[in-house]
């Protein structure tokens, strides 16, 4: 983060001590949101509705009737949950504006212990990009630096909480647009196992890729926000095996694979950062490579176009020009794809899954760089790194993909700045449906790079 | 809105785009599958590989 904000955690103890009140937490955040307006990380912003529920928080815990740990605190939500009392546009052209009336099951959730729903955040167009530079409000300005993007497409709620507007944040993740803006900011994200976050009222974007999820100034804060995101959910069926959130230890040594080789580059700054973390941890670290795994890029796209082009097929026939140029582009490059294209695509995404299963050894967990390079510029059209040459967008989402392809869970942790002052963050992926697991081994390694740059 | 569909046309850079995005794909694409590779069940679940080990 910016400055030393403080955390949800924190926020959640001086709720409790008496220290602070719901109504002066969110007055403190509806200031600064207008102190930081120019990074244009709200879609939408009510002070009366945000101050009607601090207010409604702070007479329960006066009465002793407090819901939750997190009651009372303010979380920005992403423009793509639907809210019953703020309009949802996935910052697109196509939706009317116009509240919904219903709110996603995460918001549900939210809503029962009581959180303050601080606002809408301004995102990618129908969560389709990676950078938050195409939003029909335009783009999000990374707080570190003004000139580079966020990362996308959940760049409002984390450029909002990198500047200490709110501690915590909702995201969705398709492709790495949790971790990826996490990661450009400096904050944690974490994308939960494909199936164990109710995706019901997150208004899709490739249903089989899609995970919804929090963002937040620490690790401890996901571990608070998560029993809210995971659990069975009878309105998503991709939920019917998914566990209630328990918090767990590890206090096993921990096995880690360093994937690097051909197709997972990075810069040496990069490079040189993430090693040194490892190096830092107490875990038994093992570098291994991947076959063709620049290919399963392509494989992620086949599903992405082919599912969102399916989805929107009834919207671009009734209002096209409610689309911006280049997402009508994508979606009308879905709908040509073949049956063999997409099957080709779910076969070689097996076969990833398989290899990360039962080919790689013995592994707790798989690390990364998030992303391979720090944050493009808003008109950086492509990036170099590891002596290649990559499209702004595919460097962006270069590794976070394969937790997407695979529906691994995955965490990202901020492990510094580069020289430029830009934050570099490395990503944790679990096994599947083991969230809890590798939320333990991320706060134990962090725990241990703490006490090394101590 | 109305339910009555619109025919917009597409640009010329449009169409350019999606002829680049479907090529970059299909090459994408052509990689060997394991021929000993055993299908797991259509429907997505990422434990799947997990749970036969």
């Amino acid at each position: 983060m910016l400055k030393n904000n403080k955390n949800l955690t924190e926020q959640c103890a001086d709720l409790a001590s008496g220290k602070e009140t719901s109504v002066s937490l969110t007055m403190k955040a509806l200031d600064k949101a207008e102190e930081y307006s120019y990074l244009n990380a709200f879609v939408v912003l009510d002070r009366e509705k945000s101050l009607d529920q601090a207010v409604a928080s702070d007479k329960r815990r006066a009465n002793g009737n407090c819901l939750s740990p997190i009651d009372g605190v303010p979380i920005a939500v992403k423009d793509n949950y639907l809210t019953k009392d703020y309009p949802t546009t996935a910052c697109s052209g196509a939706l009317p504006l116009e509240p919904s009336g219903q709110d996603a099951t995460i918001i549900a959730n939210l809503r029962e212990a009581g959180v303050v729903i601080f606002g809408k955040t301004n995102m990618d167009e129908w969560a389709f990009s990676p950078t938050n530079v195409n939003s029909n409000i335009g783009p999000v300005l990374n707080p570190h630096n003004t000139n580079h993007v966020t990362g996308g497409s959940s760049g409002g709620s984390a450029a909002a909480i990198a500047s200490g507007i709110v501690s915590a944040g909702l995201g969705s993740d398709t492709g790495g647009s949790i971790r990826m803006p996490a990661a450009a900011c400096g904050i944690y994200g974490f994308k939960p196992s494909y199936g164990r976050a109710s995706r019901h009222g997150v208004l899709p974007l490739s249903w089989s890729l899609d995970a919804p999820g929090p963002l937040a100034s620490s690790l401890k804060d996901i571990e608070l926000l998560l029993p809210y995101f995971l659990g069975e959910d009878s309105k998503d069926l991709s939920t019917v095996s998914s566990a209630k959130f328990e918090v767990v230890e590890h206090n096993e040594a921990i096995n880690v694979i360093h994937l690097t080789g051909e197709g997972l580059e990075r810069s040496d700054e990069i490079d040189t950062a993430v090693k040194r973390a490892l190096e830092a941890s107490s875990a038994v670290v093992k570098e291994a490579g991947l076959s063709h795994v620049d290919n399963y890029y392509e494989a992620w796209e086949a599903i992405i176009f082919s599912e969102a082009a399916s989805y929107h097929q009834p919207l671009l026939k009734k209002n096209p020009g409610g689309f911006s140029s280049g997402l009508r582009a994508k979606l009308e490059a879905g709908s040509q794809l073949s049956a063999l294209d997409v099957l080709q695509a779910q076969r070689l995404r097996s076969q990833l899954m398989h290899t990360f299963a039962c080919e790689l050894g013995d592994w707790d967990i798989i690390v990364t760089p998030t992303l391979p390079v720090t944050a493009p510029t808003l008109n950086e059209e492509e990036q170099e790194f590891g002596g290649k040459k990559v499209h702004a967008h595919k460097s962006m989402l270069w590794f976070c993909v394969l937790g997407n392809m695979t529906g691994y869970p995955c965490v990202t942790i901020p492990i510094g700045l580069s020289k430029s002052g830009l934050p570099i963050g490395m990503m944790l992926m679990g096994k599947p449906n083991e969230d809890e697991k590798l939320l333990a081994i991320a706060i134990k390694l962090e725990s241990a790079l703490k006490k090394h740059s101590v | 809105m109305s339910d009555k569909e619109v025919n917009v046309p597409l640009t010329v850079e449009q169409k350019q785009e999606i002829v680049d995005i479907l090529e970059r794909i299909r090459a994408g694409l052509n990689i060997p599958l394991d021929s000993q590779f055993e299908e797991p069940a259509h429907i997505f679940n990422p434990g799947v590989f997990n749970a036969k080990k």
